[in-house]
């Protein structure tokens, strides 16, 4: 894993310039957004599931050790066998030695982002396995060397004639102009590769420790392929995604597809227990279940956080996030993007390596508002400023001593009446017409980023007083 | 066959005890109900529809081999893959097909690769779905030694023998059916409309890697139950 500080600012400030890129941002999240408002509208109890989801990821992490406890002993049961990583590092040793002990040449995945956590492909790749990512979106990344820019549409940032271009190049495609052209071409080069592989690696959405069963939510058939053509089928998931009982999932299934791509069910979803069973035809031969940690205690024991575990990678706080509109995915350096990615990168990179991350976020609260799971998001991310400030991350010392100037002057009457009059004052000797005002430094500083609306006439307090309300 | 790392493990949940410590769960009491004023077969046929699907009603299996033959045409299906199942022998599938001149493969035993090949090549794939969830238009496959689950998934038209008295209501209906076998199959797969994708500038595409079109046959009678 690269150390890497993640410089936010840097990286947007070159996404802001790209028009293609911002043009495709603007009209994907605002798709995803109407098409979820409709379909979350006309569920009247939505409240009370987003309740009852939460309820149920908080229940079961309170008593994880009994679930992954119960979870491997029915996976083992179904013939499955589970395997335990601290870290990426394991985990990759975990994959690779199950593929070497199967003698795999080539293998398959589906999405997974724990898989990207784990940086799986450069590695197994590495080690002379042939890896191909099957989703669609993932497979053309993996072409372009590239990275996801968004949980569920990991290619929003592509356009379709740099992806005709990229297949002509890499594939020896010919000229295809449409996504539908695009997506069939795509399905025959990967239908060989399904058929060729041995290995299938898959992600999770749930597991239901109650059955030992692995749930993996899709749409385009390619998370099937990957669980039924292969001899071995691995899934990677972190410990946080085990749910009690397959009733659990029925809420699971009315809030994931309508957060995630506004549908009110994806085209798919598979409950896999154990390898094939006896006399079947297809379905792997192995099933291996790796359960990955790599921070997660860490997390779960932070009282102040561990409900950042509830996650179930939604993508919804992305879409309706006024920040990652703007810069996408990309900006935020690590696989997790959006509110959530602020706040989880700096918890499992480190809060020096996160940067400015925690404060990526004009705390608008859209975020927790849209939360299937109601992570109080907000709350988190001023968690972890506070703790970048600690720190001394994220804060200049001039900013520091301004704030501490501020907190002195503004507890006494007199000195906030007095700064906030010297304030209008110069705030309008310098005011321009329809652009913020011009300031000296450090004042300047801040307004890079942001516009000072105009003030108005008279202050709020004054207008107040001349009221006859003041006193 | 590879064990998981018993250090590992003892580590891990040491760490998740030190966090939550470990008390056994007493179950959740149980969640909001749906609400439900709706008609299942009415509503099984909008959901299925508006995700894509296309259904046909069969009075009898008379008629739903019709049916049958009449999608085989509009395809141009010329090889088919089937489920072992009674209901589809029932309905006299093989000679119904090929009566329209389409032939139903035998998959190859032993060799995986040639197994997906054959599919793969195949035109359509016929199964019977055992359950369906009239809240999302959603039909549910059961894998085992007669039904492949790949049927449903290779060949670019996939037909499922839907009988009415499958249809439940909501996912909670379902659930305890599946637990009551004990361990539930080996694969269960839920199905709404055709396979998508809206990858590429999230323009809707339709039988990215799984079938382009799915069709459902619903038995309004079924003979299943003297098959049984």
């Amino acid at each position: 894993m690269s150390t890497v500080r993640v410089d936010f600012l840097g990286r947007s400030k070159e996404l802001l310039q790209d028009q293609a890129l911002q043009s495709a941002l603007r009209r994907g999240m605002s798709r995803f957004r109407s098409l979820r408002r409709e379909v979350v509208g006309e569920v009247p109890e939505w409240e009370a599931l987003r309740t009852r989801a939460r309820e149920i990821k908080i229940h079961t992490l309170k008593h994880l050790p009994y679930y992954l406890r119960l979870l491997e002993e029915r996976v083992q049961a179904a013939g499955g066998v589970v395997h335990w990583a601290q870290d990426g590092s394991e985990a990759r040793e975990i994959i690779l030695d199950i593929a070497r002990r199967g003698g795999v040449q080539a293998a398959i995945k589906s999405k997974s982002m724990t898989t990207e956590e784990i940086e799986l492909n450069a590695f197994l790749e590495a080690e002379g396995i042939r890896v191909t990512e099957s989703d669609l979106g993932e497979f053309i990344l993996q072409l372009s060397g590239d990275h996801p820019s968004h949980f569920v549409v990991p290619v929003v940032h592509k356009s379709k004639e740099e992806i005709g271009a990229l297949f002509r190049e890499k594939l020896g495609a010919p000229e295809l102009r449409e996504p539908e052209q695009l997506t069939r071409f795509a399905r025959q080069v990967l239908r060989e590769r399904f058929l060729a592989a041995e290995m299938g690696i898959s992600g999770a959405n749930f597991a239901v420790a109650q059955t030992g069963t692995v749930v993996i939510v899709e749409n385009e058939g390619n998370a099937r392929l990957v669980t039924t053509l292969p001899r071995i089928h691995v899934a990677v998931m972190g410990i946080e995604k085990v749910v009690p009982t397959l009733e659990d999932l029925a809420v699971m299934f009315r809030i994931l597809p309508r957060s995630a791509t506004g549908q009110r069910i994806t085209s798919y979803i598979s409950l896999i227990t154990g390898p094939k069973r006896l006399g079947e035809r297809d379905g792997p031969e192995e099933f291996h279940l790796v359960l990955l940690d790599n921070g997660r205690t860490r997390i779960l024991a932070d009282p102040e956080i561990w409900e950042a575990l509830c996650c179930i990678r939604c993508g919804a706080c992305l879409n309706i996030c006024p920040v990652f509109e703007r810069t996408g995915g990309h900006a935020y350096g690590w696989v997790y993007s959006g509110p959530i990615g602020a706040v989880i990168t700096p918890l499992y990179r480190g809060l020096e390596a996160a940067g400015e991350l925690p404060f990526a976020s004009s705390l608008c609260g859209a975020c927790a508002e849209v939360c299937p799971v109601k992570i109080d998001l907000v709350r988190l991310l001023l968690v972890m400023r506070r703790r970048a400030v600690d720190a001394g991350q994220g804060v200049g010392s001039l900013e520091r001593l301004g704030f501490a100037l501020w907190g002195v002057v503004s507890r006494s009457p007199f000195g906030y009446r007095v700064l906030g009059r010297l304030g209008r004052f110069a705030l309008r000797s310098m005011a321009r017409p329809e652009r913020s005002p011009r300031l000296p430094f450090p004042f300047s500083q801040w307004l890079e980023s942001r516009d000072l609306p105009p003030l108005p006439k008279r202050a709020f307090r004054e207008r107040w007083r001349r009221l006859g309300q003041g006193k | 066959m590879v064990r998981g790392n018993d250090r590992s493990r003892e580590l891990i949940l040491r760490r998740i005890e030190e966090a939550v410590g470990f008390s056994p769960p007493t179950p959740l009491p149980a969640g909001p109900a749906v609400q439900r004023d709706w008609d299942i077969e009415a509503r099984f046929i909008e959901e299925f529809t508006r995700a894509g699907g296309v259904i046909y009603r069969a009075g009898s299996a008379e008629e739903a081999g019709k049916i049958l033959q009449e999608i085989a045409r509009e395809v141009g299906a010329v090889r088919a893959a089937r489920w072992g199942s009674p209901l589809l022998d029932l309905l006299q599938v093989d000679a119904v097909l090929a009566a329209v001149g389409v032939n139903i493969v035998s998959l190859p035993a032993d060799d995986r690769e040639l197994y997906g090949k054959e599919l793969d090549s195949v035109h359509m794939g016929i199964t019977e779905a055992e359950h369906a969830i009239a809240e999302t238009g959603t039909i549910v496959l059961l894998a085992d030694p007669g039904r492949p689950r790949a049927v449903s998934l290779l060949p670019r038209v996939h037909v499922a023998v839907l009988p009415r008295e499958a249809l439940l209501p909501t996912f909670e209906d379902l659930f305890p059916r599946l637990a009551s076998r004990g361990i539930p199959p080996s694969a269960v797969t839920f199905i709404t409309g055709p396979s998508r994708t809206a990858d590429i500038e999230m323009t809707p595409v339709m039988g990215v890697h799984g079938p382009q079109a799915v069709y459902i046959i619903l038995l309004e009678s079924s003979p299943s139950s003297q098959a049984r």
